[in-house]
């Protein structure tokens, strides 16, 4: 589905993620799946700042430009909604309802 | 009492339940067999290894046995068994003690699943552990064998076996079994080092097993610390390149070398994401051991050395 504005992103709710930081990378194991992935600083961002609780992009987006003191430009706005749509599909994160 | 002495005492074949008991590492293994060339190797490579007449805790329990029938007199051959299955089509009886060997690779493979099982060489220096891991043709059997008779004692050169919760490493001392290219390089280069019979045609290939130094048969209970991942890859004509890799990277080749990663689940993470937190990680191409084993010792030492 495409969510819509007011859809929330929430970790998706059978993991139980576990995580090693290496130098600037993350090892982060989802307990859900059995599988291991690989992720740099921002998709790693996304992940923790989802595990604290379910957000909607665009709160999401605000959120992650203060922390990474960028300005919420279109293509900042385009990466977010990307790293959404990539942790979606190896199924860490999942849209709930609007 | 060790194997030989079972063998002096004319008991391989005895013992209260059968076969013979004998030690690999942590591993007690019984093997039944009447095929007098498979013992005979057996007590040439793991002579010095302990060996049991009582009855033990046995953790594989396998027979090499003839079939009957025509198969018994033309193109005769080997069936292996643990427990009650027959994991392989049977082999050639030329080639008894190659099946013996991979089936007890096999057997390690499967059923240990209290260790993380890495797809790697190990040897050990002042009590700290170099893992080698590799995929097969990498030269990591063969490098392994270098380093076993120059200065390393060898843990193994398939397994790197990490015991839970130490996070040391466990000792599975074997037969190398080199193939191919590997036997008369190795021949060339270690003249002290004790080759059995060459097996032709195997399923590898030509196989020739370097019989283990008896010391790291007599210390196969002794665990060493993890300090040092090595990926080695053998690339003909190359100068030595030992490079350090982020860890990073080092967690995701090792998590896909490894025989049970995604059997043990987040124990296997926790347990990969320790190794990896005390271990240096390099990747290392290599062609020449006159030129790898000193970066190898140098890393070692402290200091880190890169070829020409």
């Amino acid at each position: 589905m495409d969510p819509s504005p007011r859809t929330r992103w929430q970790v998706a709710a059978s993991n139980r993620l576990l995580w090693a930081q290496w130098e600037s990378d993350y090892s982060v194991f989802d307990g859900g799946t059995g599988d291991t992935h690989l992720l740099s600083e921002l998709p790693a961002e996304v992940l923790r700042q989802l595990s604290q609780g379910a957000m909607t992009e665009a709160a999401l987006t605000a959120k992650l430009a203060r922390l990474c003191e960028v300005e919420e430009t279109d293509d900042w706005m385009r990466k977010i909604a990307g790293l959404l749509a990539e942790l979606a599909d190896i199924e860490l994160i999942e849209p709930i309802g609007p | 009492m060790t194997l030989a002495d079972l063998a002096a005492a004319g008991a391989l074949t005895g013992g209260a339940a059968g076969g013979v008991c004998f030690r690999t590492g942590p591993f007690i293994t019984r093997l039944e067999t009447r095929f007098a060339p498979m013992l005979s190797l057996l007590v040439r490579f793991y002579g010095e290894t302990e060996a049991f007449t009582t009855p033990q805790i046995v953790n594989f329990n396998i027979a090499l046995h003839r079939p009957l029938g025509p198969r018994r007199w033309w193109r005769a051959q080997m069936r292996f068994r643990i427990e009650d299955t027959e994991p392989f089509e049977p082999y050639p009886l030329s080639h008894s003690y190659p099946l013996f060997e991979w089936g007890l690779n096999w057997s390690i493979a499967t059923r240990s699943n209290h260790y993380l099982m890495l797809h790697a060489g190990v040897v050990e220096r002042a009590g700290r552990a170099l893992i080698l891991p590799a995929v097969p043709g990498s030269g990591k059997s063969t490098l392994s064998t270098a380093l076993a008779f120059r200065g390393w004692r060898l843990l193994s050169d398939e397994f790197g076996l990490i015991e839970r919760p130490s996070g040391r490493v466990m000792p599975l001392p074997r037969a190398i079994p080199l193939k191919n290219r590997s036997i008369d390089v190795i021949r060339a280069y270690l003249p002290e080092a004790e080759l059995g019979p060459r097996f032709d045609k195997t399923r590898k290939g030509t196989v020739c097993h370097v019989r283990p130094p008896d010391d790291c048969i007599r210390r196969q209970q002794e665990t060493a610390e993890p300090a040092w991942i090595v990926f080695p890859r053998y690339v003909e004509g190359h100068p030595t390149d030992l490079i350090p890799i982020p860890k990073s990277l080092a967690f995701v080749r090792l998590a896909h070398n490894s025989f049970n990663y995604r059997v043990l689940g987040a124990t296997g993470f926790e347990q990969l994401r320790a190794l990896i937190g005390r271990c240096d990680c390099y990747s290392l191409t290599y062609s020449e051991f006159d030129s790898v084993l000193p970066a190898l010792a140098a890393m070692a030492d402290g200091g880190r050395q890169q070829g020409p």
